[in-house]
């Protein structure tokens, strides 16, 4: 019986648009909209879309960065939405974040044993042997301990990514979420910091939920993924059902957009007309009616429904209703 | 051929010491031709681009080399000539639209000025309300071809009124609007979103195919350059280090570093066991003797660490490695 | 921070180094300038040696009192230099302090805050610092106090702009999801990297201060005449500008220095710190 040590309810996020004198509400941002996913112990989940589909924000609200407008967050069972305090501060120990840009993530002041160090204080970890358990941390990404005195910028990018993993991973967390975790590395590095993560994964059992755009790491290390637009999820599935069998128009388009760099491959491109969504305008109905080529008049009208296809392949689509 | 780029050396002066950006570069574009220039950061991708502009920053210094277009050195002509080059003959697409469209003015401020200044027919025209009118057609027209819905509307918004792929879709349609010959899009498309990109990409394709332009298209993403280039020119640190037809490198590379490449990157249309390339990409300030790729070569050798390895031709690719000979 | 970086940026000006030169020699003035010169000059009369012009013996002339004009200059270096550092750090602290919260909270407490800070950056410093010198009285204490009450409202604006634009950044979320309480976010990872351009502020000020302390004594609020201080001094030469113009000139002439100074070092850290140094 695999266990769900998060699962996200009905995840709502509306940002007030401020404006005029008196800063009164003049309309939202609707950036994430009735949202219920959940990941596996032990497993990655991956939350893939484009500008706008509300996969940051959705990350933002589960590390707590921000409040949902309404919906659930259970962790391990428990009803975290609301928690404060001391109790939050629990829950921060179990659920981390790594961020996509690993320079800016790093305070550029502080050397990386410093960054470990403090982290540990804060927790009261590891009291008297505090310098042991960071250079253990850096074994276990893959550095060493002499890299414990450099400074961010005496770093590479790979090696940055390294070191917010292990800053990460100093609290010993559960959840972690990936936030483009190798956007700005280079392809050759992008490799090593993925299997760094899956190798992690194997040997301490983390639960990742990796949000990206990029659909070929989705593809690599996600067991499970699903597909977010304007907002809304629109399909989700095991990975490998998801890319065999994709069912949603947009799914099933974004795959046929990603370049593959196989210049034998011949195959059908589907270009989606008009421009990614404008999160000011509130969803009503499928948010996908307007670049839709299979749009139909209901689509317009009411939101898709649930449709499970079995083998855990859920789509919210009236196509396949 | 139309371009034909031969040993450039670009070096910039920093506070940390001298940058060699570029330690001989060297490829032919065709007329027609779409050649793709690939490398990571650092591969000196971005530097050629802006050499061949010569738009190089002030403490840049085009040390030797020649950029043959059409058959004039641009590194011999007065900026005056060059001016005349830059824009008209050769137009460069950059990546971030939002940094290449003045916020203050209305887009069709800003496209006028370009046809205004640069099209020898708009020029012609004397009578400057006469003038206007006639660039205001020719940028509807334009605007029309690169699938802009409404673009009498667009001419009249400001830039930040617009998204990302409209305002790149833009440029394209003022860099295609002078009807060059050679268009270099630099990571033109690495700042859109996957389906924009495809969007973008398509009628890149389209507008190339209709006036028989050639493309250099810089770009890291191979998939991007497998889709929209015949020939591909892999770099790495300053250095074209293999060159040849897409399906040759692509499909059997023979350069380690494009092998490497290959092997580490993910893939969406099937099963791959990525590899990473161990190590870094190497310190322009102390680039490293020989070829500059041997610190992380699994095939590195002694010669390798001391001669930079000559071009040879193997299987119609042409590589910088002594794997193929040159010792 | 590249040291090595910062000084051959430095060297290769040289209107910065110059400038440099001048705050030099004027903090060197103020360390031993009781030893070069003896400090009971500036207490002693002396009538019959008063207004006599710039000559070998006195190469600035000598004032109404008949002080050497020179030595009154060394003397008050230490005052005005002093006055000038008390009242910048003074005013940095409380505006790190102010602006600081206000900017890392946002909210109501900025509202309030900010509002506050308006009313008192709403005030014309000059006038404000002459009000407040006036109610407390004439000394070193009280003018200090006036321009600080002058000058903390803008460094509490520039603090809160600045961690306005750092509280949205990467590595201040991922100090909170680490749990680092609030003020050390504050104190130990904004604020290292938001007082840079505070530095570049805190040098042009010293001429800034320097100028403002020297226009009050000019107009009567500052210490008294044998408490020596630049702005003072120049003062006590205006009734006499065209019998002994030297009295005004000198210690004017030197204000202009060191206020120039100052900003040329204020502009030299200005370029060293770019943010093409960062990176």
């Amino acid at each position: 019986m695999v266990t769900e040590i998060i699962k996200i309810e009905n995840l709502t996020k509306h940002f007030p648009i401020l404006g005029g004198i008196l800063q009164k509400t003049v309309g939202y941002v609707y950036a994430v909209n009735d949202v219920t996913m959940s990941v596996r112990e032990g497993e990655t989940h991956g939350l893939v879309g484009e500008s706008g589909s509300g996969k940051t924000t959705v990350g933002r609200i589960i590390v707590k960065l921000t409040n949902p407008t309404s919906g659930k967050i259970i962790f391990e069972g428990e009803d975290v939405t609301r928690v404060k305090g001391e109790a939050l501060r629990n829950y921060r120990r179990k659920v981390q974040m790594v961020f996509q840009d690993p320079y800016a993530s790093m305070n550029p002041r502080m050397t990386v044993k410093s960054a470990l160090l403090e982290v540990m204080n804060i927790h009261s970890m590891h009291k008297g042997s505090e310098y042991e358990y960071a250079t253990k941390l850096m074994e276990r990404v893959g550095m060493s301990e002499e890299h414990l005195y450099r400074y961010p910028h005496e770093l590479s990018g790979g090696q940055r990514q390294r070191v917010v993993i292990a800053r990460a991973l100093s609290v010993e967390p559960k959840f972690i979420v990936l936030d483009e975790p190798t956007a700005s590395l280079d392809v050759s590095v992008q490799a090593q910091v993925l299997d760094l993560l899956k190798e992690l994964q194997k040997q301490y059992s983390y639960s990742y939920l990796l949000i990206t755009h990029n659909l070929a790491i989705i593809k690599y290390i996600s067991h499970r993924t699903t597909v977010m637009y304007r907002g809304v999820w629109v399909e989700t599935a095991p990975t490998q059902e998801l890319f065999k069998n994709p069912q949603h128009p947009y799914t099933i388009a974004l795959m046929s957009a990603v370049p593959v760099p196989d210049p034998t491959l011949k195959r059908e491109k589907i270009i989606l007309k008009g421009e990614p969504p404008n999160p000011i305008e509130k969803v009503v109905a499928c948010p996908f009616q307007d670049r839709c080529p299979y749009v139909m008049d209901i689509c317009r009208e009411k939101m898709p429904p649930n449709t499970d296809l079995g083998s855990e392949h859920l789509v919210r689509c009236w196509l396949r209703a | 051929m139309l371009l034909s780029v031969r040993d450039l050396i670009v070096e910039f002066y920093t506070y940390r010491g001298v940058v060699h950006a570029l330690n001989g570069v060297s490829f032919d574009l065709d007329k027609g031709e779409v050649l793709g220039l690939a490398g990571e950061t650092g591969s000196g991708k971005s530097v050629t681009a802006f050499s061949i502009q010569r738009l190089l920053p002030a403490n840049a210094k085009i040390v030797s080399g020649k950029i043959l277009f059409d058959g004039i050195d641009l590194l011999e002509l007065s900026e005056e000539k060059m001016r005349e080059i830059r824009g008209q003959r050769i137009a460069t697409i950059f990546q971030d639209p939002h940094t290449y469209l003045n916020p203050v003015f209305k887009i069709e401020r800003q496209f006028l000025d370009v046809l205004e200044y640069n099209d020898p027919e708009i020029k012609a025209i004397r009578n400057k309300k006469e003038a206007e009118k006639v660039a205001f057609e020719k940028a509807v027209e334009m605007l029309k071809k690169v699938k802009m819905p409404a673009p009498e509307r667009v001419l009249k918004m400001y830039p930040h009124e617009l998204s990302g792929g409209m305002k790149q879709r833009i440029l394209l349609a003022m860099a295609y609007s002078l009807t060059p010959d050679l268009i270099i899009a630099d990571e033109a498309t690495t700042a859109l979103d996957v389906t924009i990109q495809a969007q973008v990409l398509e009628i890149m394709k389209e507008l190339q195919r209709e006036k028989n332009l050639s493309v250099l298209l810089i770009t890291h993403d191979l998939g991007v350059i497998a889709e929209n280039c015949q020939k591909v020119a892999i770099m790495y640190a300053g250095r074209v280090v293999e060159i040849g037809d897409i399906k040759k490198v692509l499909t059997s590379p023979k350069h380690p570093y494009t092998q490497g490449l290959l092997k580490a990157l993910p893939r969406t249309d099937k099963e791959v066991e990525l590899v990473g390339i161990p190590g870094t990409v190497p310190d322009l300030v102390n680039p490293p003797t020989g070829c500059a790729f041997n610190l992380r070569c699994p095939y590195a050798t002694e010669i390798c660490r001391t001669k930079v390895p000559p071009y040879t031709l193997e299987e119609g690719s042409t590589v910088a490695c002594y794997l193929y000979g040159g010792k | 921070m590249d040291l090595k970086f910062a000084l051959s940026l430095l060297k290769k000006n040289k209107l910065v180094m110059s400038g440099f030169v001048m705050v030099i020699f004027f903090v060197f003035l103020a360390i031993f300038g009781d030893f070069i010169v003896d400090p009971n000059i500036a207490k002693s009369v002396d009538y019959p040696n008063a207004l006599k012009p710039p000559s070998w013996e006195h190469p600035f002339g000598t004032d109404d009192n008949g002080r050497d004009i020179v030595a009154m200059i060394v003397l008050a270096a230490k005052y005005d230099l002093a006055i000038a550092l008390s009242v910048i750090l003074a005013s940095i602290g409380i505006g790190i302090l102010v602006g600081s919260v206000s900017g890392y909270f946002g909210g109501f407490i900025d509202e309030v805050i900010m509002r506050i800070t308006d009313i008192f950056l709403a005030f014309p410093g000059l006038v404000l610092a002459m009000a407040i010198a006036t109610v407390l009285g004439r000394s070193f204490t009280n003018l200090m106090l006036a321009l600080v009450i002058v000058w903390w409202s803008g460094y509490a604006r520039i603090m809160r702009g600045q961690f306005i634009s750092e509280r949205e950044k990467p590595y201040v979320a991922a100090a909170k999801i680490l749990s680092v309480p609030s003020w050390r976010i504050i104190f130990r990872h904004i604020l290292p990297n938001a007082i840079y351009p505070m530095l570049v502020v805190l040098t042009m000020d010293m001429g800034g201060v320097i100028l403002t302390a020297a226009g009050l004594s000019f107009i009567g609020l500052g210490p008294s005449p044998f408490e020596p201080e630049w702005g003072s001094l120049a003062s006590r030469g205006a009734v006499y500008l065209f019998q002994a113009p030297w009295i005004i000139f000198f210690p004017g002439i030197t204000i202009l220095f060191a206020c120039l100074g100052f900003n040329l070092v204020g502009d030299g850290l200005r370029d060293v710190l770019d943010p093409r140094l960062r990176r």
